[in-house]
Order: C-alpha cells, then sequence, then structure tokens
C-alpha cells in the first residue's frame, strides 16, 4: 500500500466512514386503502329464516316454555380502514330494525293478529365484554330501532395492516317465549340489521 | 525553537496515519460500524394491532405503541477477537416522515448478552463492555416503538421505518 493510500485508508477511519454493511431496517408500515365496512348476518347469499314452530304440544298451550328457534345466527360486522399512523376514533354502531310485530300471514286463521316482536329473545354466544363490541343476550323490543352492540373500530392505538382485524362476531340463538295463546297460523316479521362506522 | 515544535508535530501525525493504516492496531481506541448483514432478516416488520377492542371514547392518546417482537442480529467480529471493546447502538437521527426526535423513543429488552435499554433518533446507546472472544456476536431484541403521533407527517402509504445499527469500539 503505498504512504498516499494508507493516508487515506487511516483518514477514513478517523473519520468514521468504515464501509457500510447492510443493516435490519425496522418499519411501520401504511397503505392508501379506503375505509369500510362489512356486515354479515347468517348466510352470505340470502335472507336467512328462523322458524318457531309451536305445534304438537305447543300450540294453544301459552306454555310459557319457550321454544328454540330452527337455527342460530351468526352476526359479523368487519371494519376496514387503512394501515396508518394516525390516533382516532371510529365509532361501529351495530343496530336491529324492529317492527311491531309479526304479522299473521294465513289470513283465514289468523286475520289481522300480530304478534309482539317482544315475545322474540336470544341468547349470544361469546358476549364476553359489551365495551369490546359483543352482543349481549336480549329481547327485541318492537317498533325501534334498537342498538345490539357499539366498539371502536380504531381505538387509540394503531393499525398497521389493512383489513378487518378488529371485528366482532356473535351467534345468536333465537327462541319465541309462547306465554300468549294466538289464533292458529302462520306469523312473520324481518329484522334488518344495519352496521355503521363514522 | 518555533520551527522545531512545528517538526515535532508533523513527525507526531505521521506516527499516527502510520498507526491508524495498520488498523485495528492493537495501540488505538476504533470506531467501526459491524457488519449485521449475517442478520437472519434484512427487513423488520411491525406487528399486527392486537389490542383489545374497547368501547368509543372521546379521550385517544397521541402516543402509539408499536411492537416488533423480536429482531434478531448477528454481528460479525471476527475482527476483533482478543481485543477489549464497547459495542454500542445507535439509532440514526434523520428518520423520514418524522418532525423531531422527541417524537420516537425506541426501547429494547436483550437476550442476555447486551443491555437492556432505550433511547431516542440520534442516540448512541452503550450496550456491552468487554473482550470479544468470538467471530460472531449474535443477540434478539425485543423491540418497542412508542410513537407520538403528533410529530410524524407520512404522506399515505409511507411507511415509517429506519435502519438502526451497532458500532464497535475497540479500547486501547
Amino acid at each position: 500500500m503505498s504512504e498516499l493510500l494508507r493516508a487515506a485508508v487511516a483518514v477514513a477511519l478517523l473519520a468514521g466512514m468504515a464501509p457500510r454493511a447492510d443493516a435490519v431496517f425496522t418499519y411501520a408500515p401504511t397503505s392508501s386503502a379506503a375505509y369500510g365496512i362489512t356486515l354479515q348476518v347468517g348466510s352470505a347469499v340470502a335472507i336467512d329464516e328462523v322458524v318457531f314452530n309451536a305445534t304438537g304440544t305447543n300450540a294453544g298451550l301459552a306454555t310459557g316454555t319457550a321454544i328454540a328457534g330452527s337455527q342460530p345466527i351468526t352476526i359479523r360486522v368487519s371494519p376496514a380502514r387503512p394501515a396508518r399512523l394516525l390516533v382516532e376514533n371510529r365509532p361501529v354502531t351495530l343496530t336491529a330494525t324492529v317492527p311491531v310485530g309479526l304479522t299473521c300471514t294465513t289470513a283465514p286463521t289468523c286475520s289481522a293478529t300480530v304478534i309482539p316482536f317482544n315475545q322474540i329473545s336470544w341468547v349470544s354466544t361469546n358476549a364476553t365484554n359489551p365495551a369490546e363490541g359483543d352482543i349481549q343476550s336480549g329481547t327485541f323490543v318492537g317498533g325501534s330501532t334498537q342498538t345490539l352492540a357499539s366498539f371502536d373500530g380504531a381505538t387509540a392505538t394503531v393499525l398497521l395492516v389493512n383489513g378487518d382485524t378488529r371485528f366482532m362476531s356473535n351467534t345468536l340463538n333465537f327462541r319465541y317465549a309462547n306465554t300468549t295463546v294466538y289464533p292458529a297460523g302462520s306469523y312473520s316479521g324481518t329484522v334488518r340489521f344495519t352496521a355503521t362506522m363514522l | 525553537m518555533t520551527t522545531t515544535l512545528h517538526a515535532a508535530r508533523t513527525t507526531t501525525a505521521a506516527a499516527l496515519l502510520a498507526g491508524m493504516a495498520a488498523a485495528p492496531g492493537p495501540a488505538m481506541a476504533l470506531v467501526e460500524r459491524l457488519d449485521d448483514s449475517a442478520s437472519p432478516s434484512a427487513q423488520v416488520r411491525a406487528q399486527e394491532d392486537n389490542t383489545p377492542i374497547t368501547a368509543p371514547g372521546p379521550a385517544t392518546s397521541p402516543i402509539v405503541r408499536i411492537d416488533f417482537g423480536r429482531v434478531h442480529y448477528r454481528l460479525a467480529t471476527a475482527r476483533y477477537v482478543g481485543r477489549q471493546a464497547r459495542i454500542y447502538y445507535v439509532l440514526p437521527m434523520g428518520i423520514p416522515g418524522l418532525r423531531s426526535p422527541a417524537g420516537l423513543q425506541v426501547s429494547w429488552r436483550t437476550n442476555g448478552l447486551f443491555s437492556s435499554g432505550s433511547g431516542r433518533p440520534g442516540d448512541r446507546v452503550p450496550v456491552w463492555t468487554g473482550q470479544v472472544r468470538d467471530a460472531w456476536m449474535t443477540e434478539a431484541l425485543d423491540l418497542t416503538w412508542q410513537v407520538d403521533s403528533r410529530e410524524v407527517r407520512l404522506s399515505r402509504g409511507m411507511p415509517l421505518g429506519f435502519e438502526a445499527y451497532f458500532e464497535i469500539e475497540t479500547l486501547p
């Protein structure tokens, strides 16, 4: 090594200019994805029916022994938001629009009789904590818009990946109270669920 | 007298350069960046957000915590075997998207070899002192950031990231 080159190396070392090594890069990604929310009630492709059969020993007795619905319904709310380093609140609310009652669909037998919707209640599975957005067990309130769950889709922390990492999901097992005698027939009513994220 | 002194200084400087050229020489304290290119992962992404879902609330803290889990380093120390040395964890000063060093605190818990600690961008934190005995030093840092979101100015899609690294100072 020539004296000149040796001096240059020495000066470079003095200046802390050692050859650069590849370092470990740590990073928190963000994205420009859009906000959104997905609600699924029961099956993804149809309006699900829950049937209560008050027949046989249940018919006309109004025993007060609740009748289980024909199938459980799983309700899932999945908020999506972009990955970003920004503290924010994104309140998510799930409501049910409940008619006054179930109306008679077999007019010759039950005419215009209405069974109040508060005759139908549900037991929610995995309803650990209402503050975490779980639907608690409850009863429909006829003729109302009923709040079933609310939670923060963002919270005071950071979301580092896109997607529905903060979803809620509960399975509801419905039952009909069967405490009042109604005219024989079929009755029907539709509850509509709505999820919002502000 | 003046001339003699000048000549003596020149001689000293020449000796210094000669010593540095043989680096890492036995009598000089040198600082070099350690090669960590043999580390298992060249890029480590922050972990997903696993904090519990909570009820909506009006009060939110501007401080966000970001966990990385365990970040593994494998440092090439063969050149320094037998030398007394001090190793520093260096956090770079200029981090794109971060307005000031006050906006980020980096904390790490180590797993036996280096010291745990914390620092901010621009800090050079000593984590190990001793005699280098092996050609490789491996350590795993449980890494956490605390970011003041008020100090972050990222364009959408831009990550917040940086390369922290290790420096070794060989002691005379």
